[in-house]
């Protein structure tokens, strides 16, 4: 199990020594990057009107920009038992390279960011301003009791539509059916599956007893290959109705696998 | 007669079903996510397997068990008795519903004869032989069930024919113990064989004659009929009941026992390779379900 300086170190060395460009947030508001001219309407800024444009066409018309100022970054971890699962690594150790990560990214570009776990009557809040907190954090990930924890969406939903307007990371398993329509509505929205491949094809060519870790009710299977493949096609069926609620609402969502790079692959889906 | 030759094999299944709770088989243990989604996959493969388990099982345990047929085999037919029953038929035995109960009562008596060989003669205005000697009790069953009045004839009554035609069918028995049983209600009224003609083929025959009179006793001639058991030492009975006539045949069956124990013998046939084929066939798919390396193939 790797340590938790040894997740941020990894995550500080690969984040200050990416030279990537200053990121620009999608989300709309005070900033001096020019977005589109759009009609008047109630409750714009007078003084953004645009009277060229709206000499040109007989109507009111308003330049709209891209907010460009400091953003507010908020990481959510659902934390459910599932994540106590893993070949290579457990699924909660890549979440917290995925924290340190993103955290230093933030960090660097001095957004204010916030980190929440999710869990069943339980949620804990991170301001994450410098190294020490991300290490805190990690730790916090790392040292959680994932065994009979619940995810609680409803607490999240209600935290991102209460809040400020922010660039939002939701990590997790996602195996349930959640509605992530509203907060999507508000927020720009970024969806990471954490999975292992083990999990999604579960052929140990054994016959095992599968404990449930969120209730620890055991159902007796013979994993074999046939098995294995009919499980796949079925979450794939699944995987695919949640992947098309992120793509009608706007989420941008992609898939790491535990024995994957976690740096290039968040990488690879957050330049989508 | 079906049955098991070692019954007390059955116990183990009490054994099996406490062992299904108990001695359960200890697997490897793992957390895994999910696993209400897989539960649903597994659960019709955990319906069949288990039913294989209990089907191979039973099978097996009923195997060993040892399920047999046994049938009686008699080795010598002559320790047996050779019975004729002779059973009037005419128009008078419809009165009182005789004939039904005399059927009943002869039906009955039949079945209990089980090392005998049987045979069943009628007669009314002429006599016949309905079914000659034979061990076949189930065609001698069927035939009297099938028998009604007026069969031969309604008015006559030819019993001394049919005394002497009952008499001719032991021609060629080997058996030492001949019997037959005249059942009538009857006076004989037709001069076909006369009745010391009709005695004297019984007695050459070495044939015992119990003879039954049933109903009222001035219709038939009791002298005469004590006369043909006399002579052929045996007995003669007289009944105007259901119950005496049982009686009669439960008299004639204690009187004419057969001593058959040192002559037959118990053929057993067993079938425990059919339950332990089913078990074989069984264990074969059960292990072809579960083997992991063919289906990884």
């Amino acid at each position: 199990m790797m340590l938790a300086q040894e997740i941020l170190l990894r995550a500080k060395k690969q984040v200050f020594t990416n030279k990537s460009a200053g990121e620009l947030s999608k989300i709309r508001g005070e900033g001096l990057d020019f977005c589109e001219i759009r009609p008047y309407e109630f409750g714009d800024d007078i003084r953004k009107i645009n009277f060229s444009a709206s000499g040109k066409t007989g109507e009111l018309q308003t330049n709209i920009f891209n907010e460009n100022k400091q953003i507010n970054v908020v990481i959510c971890i659902m934390l459910s038992s599932s994540l106590h699962f893993g070949s290579q690594c457990l699924k909660s150790e890549t979440i917290a390279q995925i924290i340190a990560l993103l955290s230093c990214s933030s960090i660097k570009q001095h957004n204010q960011t916030q980190l929440v776990f999710f869990a069943k009557n339980k949620q804990k809040l991170f301001q994450l301003n410098n190294t020490g907190d991300v290490l805190r954090a990690i730790e916090a990930m790392l040292s959680w009791d994932l065994l009979n924890t619940k995810s609680d969406f409803q607490a999240l939903n209600q935290h991102l539509l209460q809040s400020k307007k922010s660039l939002t990371f939701i990590v997790g398993d996602f195996y349930h059916n959640d509605d992530y329509s509203l907060m999507a509505h508000k927020n720009e929205i970024n969806a990471l599956v954490v999975r292992d491949k083990l999990e999604e094809t579960p052929n140990f060519s054994l016959e095992l007893d599968l404990v449930n870790p969120e209730n620890n009710s055991t159902i007796q299977a013979n994993m074999d290959k046939r098995l294995a493949l009919k499980y796949y096609k079925k979450l794939k069926t699944q995987d695919d109705q949640l992947f098309s609620h992120f793509a009608k609402h706007g989420i941008n969502s992609g898939k790491l696998y535990t024995d994957e790079d976690a740096f290039s692959k968040l990488s690879q889906i957050l330049r989508q | 007669m079906y049955s098991f030759e070692y019954p007390y094999i059955l116990a183990l299944f009490l054994l099996a079903l406490a062992c299904s709770w108990f001695c359960q088989e200890k697997k490897r243990a793992i957390y895994f996510p999910h696993t209400q989604l897989l539960s649903s996959l597994t659960q019709s493969s955990h319906i069949l397997m288990n039913t294989l388990r209990v089907l191979i099982l039973s099978t097996l345990i009923i195997g060993l068990a040892s399920p047999i047929k046994t049938e009686q085999i008699i080795l010598d037919n002559t320790k047996g008795h050779e019975i004729s029953l002779i059973l009037d038929a005419s128009g008078s035995m419809a009165s009182f519903d005789k004939f039904r109960i005399v059927k009943e009562i002869m039906l009955d008596f039949i079945s209990k004869r089980t090392s005998d060989k049987l045979a069943l003669s009628v007669f009314a205005d002429f006599a016949y032989t309905v079914v000659p000697l034979t061990y076949d009790k189930k065609s001698v069953i069927k035939m009297l069930d099938n028998i009604e009045i007026g069969v031969a004839g309604r008015r006559k009554t030819a019993l001394y024919e049919a005394l002497f035609l009952s008499s001719k069918l032991f021609n060629h028995s080997k058996s030492k113990e001949r019997v037959a049983i005249l059942l009538t209600d009857g006076k004989n009224n037709t001069d076909s064989v006369p009745l010391e003609v009709a005695i004297e083929r019984a007695k050459a025959n070495k044939i015992k004659v119990y003879t039954v009179a049933v109903g009222d006793p001035r219709d038939y001639n009791a002298e005469v009929l004590n006369y043909i058991a006399k002579s052929t030492g045996a007995k003669f009975f007289a009944a105007n009941s259901a119950t005496s006539i049982q009686n009669i045949y439960q008299q004639i069956d204690q009187l004419e026992k057969s001593d058959i124990n040192i002559n037959q013998y118990d053929q057993k046939t067993y079938y425990f390779h059919y339950p332990l084929s089913v078990a074989l066939a069984l264990l074969l798919i059960y292990f072809w379900r579960k083997n992991t390396w063919i289906l990884n193939k």
